[in-house]
């Protein structure tokens, strides 16, 4: 169980989590879904230790991770997979290679269960035969399955993707969201999704959060969401900016979006 | 900045701003060094891949630092042999440049063409690590990223730079000698005179380690400039650049450094 | 092929290492394969002397200036050398320390001490360490030949004024008719000596002569004393006197054969002698338009004013009627005196004549 409680987390002058609570529950897959730049992968981030809190603090399994050793830290995160938005494979390894970083840093696999480990994730993500190609090599949609790949093959009970949809054509989007999908089906992970597609949301969670503002502004099943009265949630969920604006009082939000969007 | 600053303080607040701005990259720095430091326990991690950085920033660097010397020890007899014409007995020229090449022009122009080629390099492969979350993917495989990247680039400084700089000492002499007896019609007796006439063991000492100094620059400043790479394409450009004119910088503030310390009477 | 990394990174850090220690030792200038040996030395102090300075024996770079340290009193410094096994040092062996060039590279060598009595050396003390001395530094030298240059100076600009033109052209004058003068006596010596040769020749042969008629006519007067003295017998007496006066008759003879030539020898020689006395005194006044300075220039010119001072004299006593040629057969200590004389005065006119410049070069000096 991954619990975030009261997250506050500013980067200079600039507010980007004030006070985010949510919960992702044993065998739950949540979307967390909200505006470019709202501090979703900030979120993301300290659930792994690669971020601090400057306020509140974030559980795994019951234990405060800000509060880890180094060691313990790296023990927490064998057990979290993490799926970047770009993949961020290593350019200079091959996808077998790639896949392997995981496993052998985490021990206790011999040679050939990391073979097996290796052929069997990338079977998992349809990438069979590509473990002698370079990152370089792959194609967008490609490279996201190599990066599921690289966060299953240590078998992690939490999985944690960031934005995995983004840039991909339709059908790509489809066939990653079906991954997310069957990853939960066949490996029973709690999975917590970041994007601002609604589709995919929809598709792929038990529970979506919407977050505005530095904090989850709503949360429910997808079916709640889809039928939100909240303004905000509304114009997100329903693409119209005029009902955001409305329920943001003003024109705070898309007068803010350029900045917020330049990465931190 | 909620306060809108006066005209007439502005130059002054710049002042302010900078001044922070330099202890806090003082700050930043030494904290990336503190943290590299005890990242050399995680032995594990590193001792695999020195190996690899020692071959890659050290070997692979030999004919850059050689070139260098070689070019700079022709140039340094000649133009010792121009300066002392008729003044100085000419196997003066050995000493000046067994002594130069030995004591400043190895270390450092070696030092100097490695900041490029060594500290551009680590400092752009990390950035592009840092801008693609090759480093955070790499924490959360639960790697040190410090030990896994920083410590074997460092520790190949340390170690190939000395290598380095003995190779380019000894083609810069032996390019001096070889413009002395063929361009300047010495005999290799006068320019072997020359040579030992003011050596002193620690010339050679003095020598590896201005170039174990210059290695820990480059590196180190290479690695941390990467690491704060921020914002992209550009952010690698504006790290590389950093990186460069940094450890340059430095290098010339430790070539003065050890200059002070060490050969003073 | 391509090697992998450990090889390659091998190669190069084993060259690398082998390199550094071979050329530290070589750049030492150290022998190969010989264990060096330790040698000590104490010094008051060692000048410009640094860690690696070459040691020299008899000339032979033999080692290294291993180390260069205050002494435990600090009274001293003391130099600790690595030099070859091969040496050999001296019973009185010495460590000097000099610049090796005037750039500044300083060199000890091993010296019999000995060999350099003048050198101020430090005490050898226990425990082989020798003693030791030190040049001083070329700048010293310097500074010293800085002084000899400004005092050469200071005395340049006095020799200016007092060596005025007018000066110059009295001395040239001097040395010009010193020159003249000098040949002229040379060549009138050459010839008098041979005159005078001749002239005691034939002196000595009147000499003989009349010696022998004047013994010839005691021995006649003698016999006519004899002859009065027995008496009696005129006709013996008459036979005595007329063998007497037959005797006198070629005394008289031999005595005009004797004396027959003298005349003109005499006149001669009175001439020369004249004229000799007129040079000498000539060079007498010479001498002195010198200036008072020639007392100085050495025994030499004392002996020749002697030697003309001698000539003057018997010059004056012929012209004072003593010394006709008569005179000087009786007193042939002033005959010997005045040939000494006149060889002096040839030796010296002759050195004048040959070296000018040495009579001119002290008068230069002052």
């Amino acid at each position: 169980m991954i619990e975030m409680i009261d997250l506050h987390k500013s980067f200079g002058p600039k507010v980007v989590l004030n006070g985010l609570s949510l919960r992702v529950g044993e065998g739950d897959t949540v979307a967390l879904v909200g505006f470019s730049g709202a501090g979703k992968s900030v979120a993301l981030k300290h659930i792994v230790g690669l971020l601090q809190p400057d306020m509140g603090t974030v559980r795994v399994d019951g234990t405060d991770v800000p509060s880890l050793s180094r060691p313990d830290l790296y023990e927490l995160r064998r057990r979290v997979g993490y799926v970047f938005q770009f993949a961020a494979l290593f350019d200079s390894m091959t996808v077998a290679e790639n896949l392997a970083m995981g496993l052998i840093k985490h021990g206790g696999f011999s040679k050939d269960e990391i073979e097996e480990r290796i052929a069997d994730s990338l079977e998992r993500v349809e990438l069979e035969g590509y473990e002698e190609n370079f990152p370089a090599e792959l194609s967008g949609g490609q490279r996201k399955r190599a990066g599921l790949a690289r966060a299953i093959a240590f078998g992690p009970k939490y999985l944690l993707y960031d934005e995995p949809t983004s840039g991909l054509d339709p059908v790509t989007t489809t066939v990653i969201d079906r991954l997310i999908l069957k990853m939960r089906d066949e490996l029973g992970v709690t999975s917590l999704v970041i994007t601002h597609d609604m589709d995919s949301a929809y598709c792929i969670s038990d529970r979506i959060a919407m977050l505005y503002d530095g904090r989850v502004l709503q949360e429910g099943t997808p079916e709640e969401i889809r039928r939100s009265q909240h303004p905000v949630v509304k114009g997100f969920v329903e693409g119209r900016p005029e009902l955001v604006e409305e329920g943001s009082g003003g024109m705070r939000i898309f007068a803010n979006t350029p900045a917020s969007r330049r990465r931190i | 900045m909620t306060a809108r600053t006066a005209t007439w303080a502005r130059p002054f607040a710049a002042v302010g701003r900078s001044a922070g701005g330099f202890f806090a990259a003082f700050g930043r720095f030494g904290t990336f060094f503190v943290e590299m430091l005890r990242s050399l326990r995680d032995v594990g991690t590193w001792v695999p891949l020195l190996v690899g950085q020692m071959r890659h920033l050290g070997v692979d660097s030999i004919p850059i630092a050689l070139f260098l010397a070689a070019f700079t020890g022709i140039v340094l007899a000649l133009q010792a042999s121009y300066t002392f014409t008729g003044a100085v007995p000419l196997y003066f020229v050995g000493a000046l440049v067994g002594k130069t090449m030995i004591l400043e022009l190895g270390p450092v122009l070696s030092g100097l063409a490695l900041s490029g080629r060594v500290g551009a390099n680590i400092a752009a492969e990390l950035g592009t690590m840092r801008v693609s979350e090759q480093i955070d993917a790499l924490e959360t495989l639960a790697y040190n990223p410090v030990a896994y990247l920083v410590v074997p680039r460092v520790l190949a400084g340390i170690l190939m730079f000395p290598v380095i700089v003995i190779f380019a000492n000894a083609i810069g002499i032996v390019a001096g000698w070889i413009t002395a007896i063929n361009l300047l019609q010495m005999s290799t007796d006068d320019f072997i005179r020359g040579l030992r006439l003011f050596y002193e063991p620690f010339d050679i000492t003095f020598s590896l380690i201005k170039a174990t100094s210059f290695g820990l620059v480059v590196t180190a400043v290479g690695c941390f400039e990467g690491f704060a790479t921020k914002g992209g394409a550009e952010g690698v450009g504006r790290s590389t650049t950093r990186a460069v004119v940094i450890s340059s910088m430095l290098i010339l503030v430790f070539d003065a450094f050890w200059a002070v310390v060490l050969l003073q009477p | 092929m391509k090697l992998n990394n450990e090889a390659a990174v091998g190669i190069v850090v084993v060259a690398g290492i082998i390199l550094t220690v071979v050329a530290a030792f070589w750049l030492s200038g150290r022998p190969w394969g010989e264990e060096p040996i330790e040698v000590a030395a104490v010094f008051r102090e060692v000048g410009e002397l640094r860690q690696g300075n070459p040691v020299k024996f008899r000339g032979v770079e033999v080692g290294r200036v291993a180390g260069i340290d205050l002494d435990a009193e600090g009274e001293g410094v003391v130099v600790a050398m690595q030099i070859s096994p091969r040496v050999v040092p001296p019973a009185d062996a010495a460590v000097l320390l000099a610049p090796a060039s005037l750039f500044g590279d300083w060199q000890a060598s091993i010296v019999s001490r000995s060999s350099y009595p003048e050198l101020e050396f430090t005490t050898a003390r226990q425990g082989q360490v020798l003693s030791g001395a030190t040049l001083p530094d070329i700048t010293q030298l310097t500074a010293v030949g800085a002084r000899i240059a400004g005092n050469l100076e200071t005395l340049a600009e006095r020799v200016e004024l007092a060596f005025t033109e007018e000066t110059a052209i009295k001395i040239r004058e001097t040395i010009e008719n010193v020159q003249a003068m000098s040949e002229q006596l040379t060549g009138f010596v050459d010839q008098q000596t041979q005159t005078y040769r001749d002239v005691s020749q034939s002196v000595l042969v009147a000499t003989d002569n009349i010696t022998q008629t004047t013994e010839r006519f005691d021995r006649v007067a003698g016999s006519v004393e004899a002859a009065f003295v027995e008496g009696g017998r005129i006709e013996q007496i008459l036979a005595n006197a007329e063998r007497a006066s037959q005797n006198l008759e070629e005394l008289s003879q031999s005595i005009d054969d004797a004396v027959v030539g003298v005349p003109s020898l005499i006149a001669q020689a009175d001439t020369t002698i004249g004229e000799l006395g007129e040079l000498s005194t000539s060079a007498s006044r010479l001498f002195e338009s010198l200036g008072p300075e020639i007392d100085q220039l050495g025994p030499t010119i004392v002996e020749a004013r002697e030697a003309i001072a001698v000539v003057q004299r018997a010059a004056a006593r012929i012209d004072n009627g003593e010394g006709t040629l008569g005179r000087l057969l009786e007193d042939p200590a002033l005959f010997e005196e005045t040939q000494a004389a006149i060889a002096t005065l040839r030796r010296v006119l002759s050195d004048l004549q040959a070296n000018p410049g040495r009579y001119i070069g002290e008068v230069r000096i002052f």
